[in-house]
C-alpha cells in the first residue's frame, strides 16, 4: 500500500505518502487506539504529506498472522505483531516470546526500551526488509481455570490452552501441564464442558469472551509480560524524506505511550470487572514457576543465540 | 463509483459468458486491485491463500467424505426404506418420504448438495415410476436438501460461527428446530399437492416391520447424536468431531453392512477431493474480493448504513432477509457468509440480536439460494438428475420455496420457537 | 498431447489424494492426542491445514480439466456451431490468463516466503506451503488450454461430418 509510484529517493522525496495500517482488533483496542494516535500525529506533523488509513476489526486481515504476511507483500504498511510471526522470519524475534522473561511491567518496558530492544530491532532490519517502529503490549497473560493454582505442582496433568508456539509450549510442559490446540471462538465451550481444564491470557481478551462464566479462578502466573510489536517495511520508511522521516519518529513515540497507557487502562478496568463478576484472584508463588522454567528459557535463549541478551535481560531486574 | 460499476459489469459479463464462478470472481478481485493501483498483486494470491488457511475448514471435505462413504456404503437405501416405512402410507408417501430421509442426511452431511446427490439419484426416478410429475420429483428433491446445511452436522454453521464468534455447537444446536420446521411445512404442503393430483400411496406396513426397518437404519441415525455429544460433552471440538464421522461412517459401512471395500477408498478420497476443491477455491477467491471491498471501506459505510439508518431490530431482520435471499441467488453459501455475514452482524449486534438467531436466519436464506436461479447448485443438481430444463425445475419450486419462506419468517420474528434450546446448553 | 496432460491431470488428482490422506491423518492424531496423557503433537494443526491447502489448489486445477466448476451455462446452452466455439475459447482464454497470474506472482510469492518457517516446525522452509499456488496455476493453464484444443477439435470434427 505505499502509494508512492517509486521507491527512488530523489524522485520520492517530493511525493506524499500514504499508508495503510491495519488490526485485527475491534475500534476501541489499544492497537486501534494507538494507530489512530499515529495518524493524527503523522498527519499533522508533515502537514498531510504522509497521510493513514486504519483499519480494525480484521478486515484487511483477520489475524495477527496474516497482517504479518501482509507487511511482508506490501500490501499492508503498519501492522502491530506477535514476536512469533516476525519470528518465523527474523527468529531472533521470538526472544519476547520466552515465558518468564520480565518480571513485571517496569522491567519489560526497561527491556524494550532499552538495548536489548534496540539489538532485536536491528536484527530485524539486518535479516528482513521489516522496520520494528517500536514496541507495544498486550497486557500481562495470567492462568485460569475451574481452579486455582498456587504452585507449580497444582498444574500436574492439567489440560491448558495455549499460544502456538513452540517456546510456550514447552514452558507449560516443564510445569507439569499438558498444553492444547483449541481454536480461541471455541474455548468458551471447551472450558465449560471440560475439553480443557484450563487457558492463559490477558484481563481484557478473559473478560471480551466471557469465560469468567465458566471459569471461576484466576491466578496471577505473570507468565507473560507480553510484547506486540509495531513495525513497518523499509521500502516504506526509506521511501520517505527526512522530514517525513521525522514527523514519522514522532508519531511513533506519541503513539506508543497512547497504546501502551490504554492497554494499562483497559487491563485495570477489565480486572476490575472480572472481579465484579465473580471471578476469585489469587496470587502465586511465582518464584517457583520461573525457578521450574528456567531450562526451557536457557535452551530456547541458546537456540536463538541471544545469551548476551539474555543476560542483559536478568541484569535489568529489580534489585 | 465508476470504477465499482464497471467491476459489477465485468463480474456479470464474465458471469453470462460462462466463465466459471471462482474464477469470475478471482479475476474481477485482481482487476480491482489493479486499477486500486496502490496493493502489489502478489498479494492478491496471499489473500487467496489466506482463505483457506484456517483449520476449521479442513470440516468441510472431511463432513463431504463422511456424506461420501455413507453414499457409497449405500445407507441413503436404507434410511429411504425406513423413511418409506414411516411415512409412504399417507397419500404422496414416496414424497413425503423424500422430505423425511433429507432430516435424516441432513442429519449425516455437513452440505445440502450431498443429499440432493445422494437421495435424488435414488428418489426421483423411482418417484417418476409411480407416476408423480417431474416437475414435483424434482422440486421435492430440491427443496428438501435444504435442510442439509441447517440440520446439524452444517459446513455453512463451520463457518458462520467461526466469523461470528458463537459457538458452533449451539449453531449446531440452534438449527434442529427450524430445519425441523422446514420438513414439517414441506409435508403439509405435500400433503395438499397429493390430495389434488391423487398421488399414489403405499400400503402401511405393520409395525413389526417398521421396527426392523428402524433398526437397520438406527446406527447411521446415530450419527448426529455422536456429533452433537461429542461437541457439547466437550469430548471434540468441531473440527474433530468431521473426523469422528468419518471413522464412524466407514465403521458402519464397512464392518457393520459390510457395504464397502477397502479398495472402494481411494475413489470415494478422489471424489471428495474433486467436490470439496470446487467450493473451498471459490472461498479461495472470495476471500480477495472481500479484501477489495474492505480496502475500499464498503464494509464500513454498509456496516454505518446499518448502524445509523435502521433503528429497530425488525427492519433489520427484514434488510438481512432480503440482502441474504438476494445474495444468495448468485454466490455460494460459503463465499456469501464470509463476505456479508461481517458488515450485517456488528449493526444487529447493537440492536439487541442475538447472533445465534441471526446466524439462523441467515443460513436459511441463503439455504433458499441453493435452489433459486441463476446459481442454485441444488437446484441445478436435482434437474440435472430429473433431466428438466431449470426454468422449469425452478417454477415447480417456487410454492415449495414460499413454504420454507413462511419458516423463515416465524424463526426471524418469533426466535423464541427454537433459540430456548441452543439457550438450554449456555 | 492429450495423453499427457491427462497424465498430468491424474498426477494433480493423486497428490490431492495424497494430501487428505496427510490432515486426515494429522486430525485424527490431534484427537488420539486429547485421550492419551503426555503425548502432544502440537504441529498436527499446522500440518494439517497446509495439506489441506495442497488438496483445494491441486484439486481445483484438475477440476478445470474436467470442466467442473460451477458455471453459469445461459449462454453456453444457447449457442452451437463455430459461435459456441468462439465462446468456448474466449472462456479458457480468461482461465489460461488467471493460471498466469497463479503462475507469476505464485512464484514471486514462493520465493518470497522461502526465508520463512513455519510457527511449529522452525526448521521447515515457507517454500513448502506457498508452492501449490505457482503448481496450481501451471495445472489451470495446462489443462484449459487442452480443454480449448478438444473444443476445436469437435468442432473441426463436426464439420467435417456435415461435409460429408
Ligand atoms: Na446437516
Ligand atoms: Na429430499
Amino acid at each position: 500500500g505505499c502509494s508512492s509510484d517509486s521507491n527512488d529517493n530523489t524522485a520520492g522525496a517530493e511525493e506524499s505518502v500514504h499508508l495503510v495500517a491495519a488490526t485485527q482488533l475491534d475500534n476501541q483496542s489499544p492497537y486501534a487506539v494507538g494507530l489512530r494516535e499515529f495518524k493524527e500525529v503523522v498527519e499533522e506533523e508533515s502537514d498531510g504529506s504522509v497521510t493513514v488509513e486504519v483499519h480494525t476489526n480484521g478486515s484487511l486481515g483477520g489475524s495477527e498472522a496474516e497482517l504479518a504476511q501482509s507487511a511482508e507483500t506490501g500490501s499492508v504498511d503498519l501492522v502491530v505483531a506477535s514476536p512469533g510471526y516476525l519470528a518465523q522470519k527474523v527468529k531472533e524475534v521470538d526472544f519476547f516470546s520466552i515465558l518468564y522473561l520480565f518480571e513485571d511491567r517496569e522491567h519489560w518496558e526497561r527491556v524494550v526500551d532499552g538495548e536489548v530492544g534496540d539489538e532485536v530491532a536491528r536484527v530485524t532490519e539486518e535479516k528482513s526488509n521489516f522496520k520494528v517502529l517500536d514496541y507495544w503490549s498486550a497486557g500481562t497473560r495470567n492462568y485460569y481455570g475451574t481452579q486455582p493454582v498456587e504452585t507449580p505442582e497444582d498444574l500436574e496433568n492439567k489440560t491448558v490452552r495455549t499460544q502456538d508456539s513452540p517456546v510456550v509450549t514447552n514452558t507449560w510442559q516443564a510445569l507439569g501441564a499438558q498444553p492444547t490446540s483449541v481454536a480461541w471462538n471455541e474455548m468458551y465451550q471447551a472450558l465449560q464442558n471440560g475439553l480443557t481444564d484450563a487457558a492463559e491470557n490477558d484481563f481484557t481478551n478473559i473478560y471480551l469472551a466471557s469465560h469468567y462464566e465458566v471459569a471461576d479462578h484466576l491466578s496471577l502466573t505473570e507468565h507473560d509480560v507480553t510484547t506486540r510489536v509495531f513495525f513497518t517495511t523499509q521500502d516504506v520508511y526509506d521511501g520517505m524524506n527526512a522530514e517525513q522521516k521525522e514527523a514519522v519518529d514522532k508519531a511513533v513515540r506519541e503513539a506508543t505511550e497512547t497504546a501502551r497507557a490504554t492497554d494499562q487502562e483497559l487491563a485495570s478496568d477489565y480486572r476490575e470487572k472480572l472481579q465484579e463478576e465473580g471471578m476469585e484472584i489469587n496470587e502465586v508463588d511465582k518464584e517457583a514457576f520461573t525457578k521450574q522454567t528456567e531450562e526451557v528459557r536457557k535452551e530456547a535463549v541458546d537456540n536463538l543465540g541471544m545469551e548476551e541478551e539474555y543476560e542483559r535481560v536478568q541484569e535489568l531486574k529489580d534489585e | 463509483m465508476i470504477t465499482a460499476i464497471g467491476l459489477i459489469l465485468l463480474f456479470l459479463i464474465l458471469m453470462v459468458l460462462g466463465v466459471p464462478i471462482a474464477f469470475v470472481i478471482g479475476i474481477v478481485s485482481y482487476v480491482g486491485f489493479l486499477v486500486m493501483g496502490t496493493v502489489p498483486l502478489e498479494s492478491v494470491i496471499q489473500q487467496m491463500f489466506v482463505g483457506l488457511n484456517s483449520f476449521i475448514l479442513l470440516a468441510v471435505p472431511l463432513f463431504i467424505f463422511a456424506a461420501n462413504i455413507m453414499n457409497r456404503g449405500k445407507i441413503s437405501e436404507r434410511l429411504i426404506q425406513f423413511a418409506v416405512s414411516l411415512v409412504g402410507h399417507i397419500r404422496g408417501g414416496l414424497a413425503h418420504s423424500n422430505v423425511v430421509v433429507s432430516m435424516f442426511f441432513g442429519g449425516i452431511s455437513g452440505a445440502s448438495t450431498a443429499d440432493t446427490a445422494g437421495v435424488g439419484k435414488i428418489l426421483i426416478p423411482n418417484m417418476k415410476k409411480e407416476k408423480y410429475s417431474t416437475e414435483t420429483s424434482v422440486a421435492v428433491t430440491a427443496a428438501s436438501s435444504t435442510m442439509g446445511m441447517i440440520i446439524p452436522p452444517s459446513i455453512p454453521m463451520v463457518i458462520y460461527g467461526s466469523l461470528a464468534g458463537v459457538s458452533i455447537g449451539q449453531m449446531f444446536i440452534g438449527g434442529i428446530i427450524p430445519g425441523l420446521l422446514i420438513g414439517i411445512g414441506l409435508m403439509l404442503f405435500i400433503l395438499v399437492v397429493s390430495k389434488r393430483n391423487n398421488y399414489p400411496k403405499h400400503d402401511r406396513l405393520d409395525t413389526k416391520a417398521i421396527v426392523k426397518h428402524g433398526i437397520r437404519s438406527f446406527p447411521p441415525l446415530l450419527t448426529p447424536i455422536i456429533i452433537l455429544v461429542g461437541i457439547m460433552g466437550g469430548f471434540v471440538t468441531p473440527t474433530e468431531a468431521s473426523i469422528i464421522a468419518c471413522i464412524y461412517s466407514f465403521i458402519l459401512a464397512y464392518f457393520f453392512y459390510k457395504s464397502i471395500r477397502l479398495r472402494d477408498l481411494p475413489d470415494i478420497v478422489i471424489e471428495t477431493l474433486k467436490l470439496s476443491s470446487l467450493t473451498l477455491f471459490a472461498l479461495a477467491t472470495a476471500t480477495s474480493l472481500g479484501r477489495l471491498i474492505s480496502y475500499n471501506n464498503i464494509p464500513a459505510h454498509i456496516s454505518s448504513f446499518f448502524q445509523e439508518s435502521v433503528p429497530y431490530a425488525w427492519l433489520m431482520i427484514i434488510l438481512i432477509i432480503l440482502l441474504f435471499l438476494f445474495v444468495g441467488m448468485f454466490m455460494d453459501t460459503v463465499p456469501s457468509i464470509i463476505l456479508f455475514v461481517p458488515i450485517i452482524l456488528p449493526a444487529a449486534s447493537e440492536l439487541g440480536l442475538d447472533p445465534i438467531h441471526v446466524g439462523i436466519v441467515v443460513l436459511m436464506c441463503l439455504a433458499v439460494g441453493l435452489v433459486t436461479p441463476p446459481y442454485g447448485l441444488c437446484l441445478l443438481l436435482a434437474s440435472a438428475i430429473g433431466g428438466l430444463s431449470i426454468s422449469r425445475s425452478f417454477k415447480a419450486t417456487i410454492p415449495y420455496i414460499g413454504m420454507i419462506m413462511i419458516v423463515i419468517l416465524v424463526i426471524a420474528f418469533v426466535p423464541g420457537i427454537f433459540m430456548w434450546l441452543p439457550n438450554a446448553f449456555e | 498431447m492429450r495423453a499427457f496432460i491427462d497424465q498430468i491431470q491424474r498426477v494433480f488428482l493423486w497428490g490431492g489424494a495424497a494430501a487428505f490422506s496427510i490432515f486426515f491423518i494429522c486430525v485424527a492424531m490431534q484427537v488420539m492426542t486429547r485421550y492419551i496423557p503426555g503425548i502432544a503433537f502440537l504441529w498436527s494443526a499446522e500440518v494439517a491445514t497446509y495439506s489441506f491447502i495442497w488438496m483445494v489448489l491441486l484439486g481445483a486445477a484438475a477440476m478445470v480439466r474436467e470442466r467442473q466448476h460451477f458455471t453459469v451455462s445461459i449462454l453456453l446452452e444457447k449457442l452451437s456451431g463455430k459461435y459456441l466455439l468462439a465462446l468456448q475459447i474466449v472462456i479458457h482464454f480468461f482461465l489460461i490468463l488467471f493460471g498466469l497470474a497463479f503462475v507469476i506472482h505464485g512464484v514471486q510469492i514462493t520465493a518470497q516466503f522461502t526465508s520463512w518457517t513455519l510457527n511449529y516446525l522452525p526448521g521447515v522452509s515457507q517454500f513448502f506451503i506457498w508452492l501449490p499456488v505457482p503448481v496450481a496455476g501451471a495445472g489451470i493453464m495446462l489443462f484449459a488450454f487442452q480443454n480449448a484444443m478438444d473444443h476445436w477439435k469437435h468442432y473441426q470434427n463436426i464439420v467435417e461430418v456435415n461435409k460429408k
